[in-house]
């Protein structure tokens, strides 16, 4: 009955009712922007991670203690990459198959005629077998793909597909130029002028030129360079390599099921080499996405803390302006506890309502957000569904949190009104 | 039986104290239709409140059925109100926002409702003629109404006591008899101890024995 009665007092009320419940929807709305957004991110992120390196892949290097481009350059330390690496590694139970990188050892320069002008810079060569980027080529279904003959070019390139976007926002836009795409990229000529530089005197005469042509963008690749497949490298490094023998530049192992990763990478790092893979990344990545969760979390609280000191002071205004209610209520039998209940279930509905509404706009907010956000990565090779993972937890916990918050903010006042002495007030 | 030892009562505000009640002692027995009559400011009001356990004495004892209610604790001392007492006062006093059934309820809403509880209900809005308002809005009550609707509430938990502070105060003259001949008939029919405080001698009239007060001294 006394819920009966806090309903009544909610609706006879309603205004600072309504105003309650806009308070604690402002503050739930925010926790679920905001979550939802750190959320959000961070999935679309995992899975733009996972589109490189999926979970059954395990990048091998060579033991140097050094990562990233300095790595890829320095293949002469530690435990070098050949073909025992890739017997040993394959004896290892649960692995399914091991990739070899090989790179061109010797100066290299692409030209490429783009939107009618000529670029032409000094890049690095993968070799990577077919098999590998199968799923990245659209024209090569089959392995090995019939079409390429290391003897009659033009010889099959895949590029980074981070690439396109580095072109179009560090590139394009500020400068005003055409947007680039994928399709109308696919099919186009390059011309590889091997053992030349743009950058080094040493190498500064074109002695010869091959015909590539763009057949596939991957974001398994190396993004610093330009990747074949493996045995157009190789045929590269026996025509124009000092140094023509195989030395992996890294392998990528795939395992036969996501939970034998961490465990056969484990076992390789035993035979010497480093080992990544995604799940360790992305244990680094969620601790670094745990400052912008408890950033966009402090944010969120603030407005909330803010809402339920509104509450606090409406509940306050409303408890001294019931004096006389509350004296008849002392005086027909209420104890203290049940004046304090009162309240409290007038907080508890507020919030309850509140929060359901909070999650509510903090939804339809995101659906807005998103609709924009997404218009605008639709030129890039981030495009994920959504920017917001508005999860069932992250809803009960909003719902829990803005329920709970208002009636916290509603204790000081209800604990006010139990105190009320009947007989002042009833005078 | 109701004893009151040696009642005090002291209002501070600040520096200045009021001493309402004034070393009272006094008996009403069970079943007694008692007045206090007095002028306003006489301490007529304190001693009722005080007996209805809304306040505390600041000297002496009231021992209700042989229980000292001052040393009762907030719980005992709401359940007290609540099967005890029944409260009447001057200005009604009625929940704006419940209609004539649910304020007639109200008592109930704070001990174990029971479905009688509303058959018994309807039987007193019945027996203050209010039954074609039962349902009604209390707002749209006059204020005799509203007062023979808070007749019933003080009735709906059978309580032993009825106190009513100045029960036709706001009301005029004719309504005022209405009201006092339904007292009256409470009385009567439910067997209640009925205690009015009251300025008005001629409403005192209907009650079975009169105890005057001024000044917060008995006076007879």
């Amino acid at each position: 009955m006394l819920l009966n009665l806090s309903l009544q007092n909610i609706k006879e009320r309603k205004f600072r009712s309504i105003l309650g419940i806009i308070s604690i929807a402002i503050g739930v709305a925010s926790i679920v922007v905001f979550l939802g957004l750190s959320n959000g991110i961070k999935t679309a992120t995992f899975k733009e991670m996972e589109k490189g390196s999926p979970l059954t892949q395990i990048t091998v290097h060579p033991n140097t203690n050094k990562s990233g481009v300095v790595s890829l350059l320095n293949t002469s330390g530690g435990n070098r990459l050949g073909k025992s690496a890739i017997e040993n590694i394959s004896k290892i139970s649960g692995v399914k198959k091991v990739y070899p990188e090989i790179q061109f050892n010797e100066f290299a320069s692409l030209e490429a005629g783009i939107l009618g002008f000529s670029f032409i810079t000094d890049s690095m060569l993968f070799g990577i077998p077919e098999e590998f980027l199968q799923n990245d080529i659209p024209e090569c279904t089959n392995v090995p793909c019939a079409k390429w003959n290391v003897n009659s070019p033009p010889y099959p390139a895949i590029i980074p597909r981070k690439l396109l976007d580095m072109y179009n926002f560090a590139l394009a836009i500020p400068q005003g130029l055409p947007l680039l795409n994928e399709k109308n990229l696919i099919g186009k000529k390059i011309m590889l002028y091997p053992k030349y530089s743009t950058f080094f005197p040493e190498a500064s005469n074109k002695t010869d030129e091959i015909e590539l042509q763009v057949v596939g963008f991957s974001d398994k690749v190396n993004l610093i360079g330009a990747t074949l497949p493996y045995e157009f490298v190789q045929e590269l490094n026996k025509k124009y390599a000092s140094n023509s023998e195989d030395q992996y530049l890294e392998l990528f192992v795939e395992t036969e099921s996501p939970d034998l990763t961490a465990d056969i990478a484990k076992q390789i790092e035993t035979l010497g080499y480093s080992a990544n893979y995604l799940q360790k990344n992305l244990q680094e990545v969620e601790a670094k996405f745990k400052y912008l969760s408890i950033s966009l979390g402090i944010i969120s609280l603030i407005i909330l803390i803010s809402s339920t000191i509104a509450i606090m002071s409406t509940f306050l205004a409303v408890a001294m302006e019931r004096k006389r209610e509350i004296g008849l209520l002392r005086a027909v039998g209420a104890t203290k506890l049940h004046i304090r209940m009162l309240i409290l279930y007038e907080a508890g509905i507020i919030g309850i309502a509140g929060s359901i509404l909070g999650i509510i706009i903090g939804k339809l907010g995101s659906i807005v957000f998103d609709h924009f956000a997404i218009s605008q990565l639709s030129n890039t090779t981030f495009n994920p569904d959504s920017l917001f993972n508005i999860t069932p937890s992250l809803i009960g916990i909003a719902l829990i949190f803005g329920t709970l918050l208002s009636i916290l903010s509603a204790y000081l006042p209800a604990k006010k009104a139990s105190d009320i002495n009947p007989f002042e007030a009833l005078r | 039986m109701i004893k009151l030892v040696n009642i005090s009562k002291i209002f501070t505000s600040g520096k200045s104290k009021v001493e309402a009640l004034k070393n009272i002692s006094l008996e009403i027995k069970e079943g007694e239709f008692v007045a206090i009559v007095g002028p306003s400011g006489s301490g007529k009001s304190t001693l009722l409140y005080l007996l209805g356990g809304l306040d505390s004495p600041t000297g002496g004892e009231i021992i209700v059925n042989n229980k000292n209610i001052d040393l009762f604790s907030d719980k005992d001392l709401s359940k007290y109100r609540n099967k005890e007492i029944g409260f009447i006062f001057q200005e009604f006093h009625v929940e704006p926002f419940l209609s004539v059934k649910e304020n007639v309820l109200l008592p109930t809403y704070f001990n174990q409702k029971s479905q009688e509880d509303k058959i018994y209900a309807e039987k007193l809005i019945k027996e203050v003629e209010l039954s074609s308002k039962i349902n009604s809005d209390i707002n749209t009550l006059s204020g005799g109404q509203k007062q023979r609707t808070a007749i019933a509430r003080a009735l709906i938990n059978k309580p032993n006591i009825i106190l009513a502070d100045e029960p036709t105060g706001n009301l005029d003259i004719k309504t005022g008899e209405k009201i006092i001949s339904l007292l009256k008939n409470s009385h009567k029919k439910h067997g209640v101890t009925m205690i009015i405080a009251t300025h008005d001698e001629k409403i005192a009239e209907a009650a079975e024995r009169i105890i005057k007060i001024e000044d917060g001294k008995l006076c007879s």
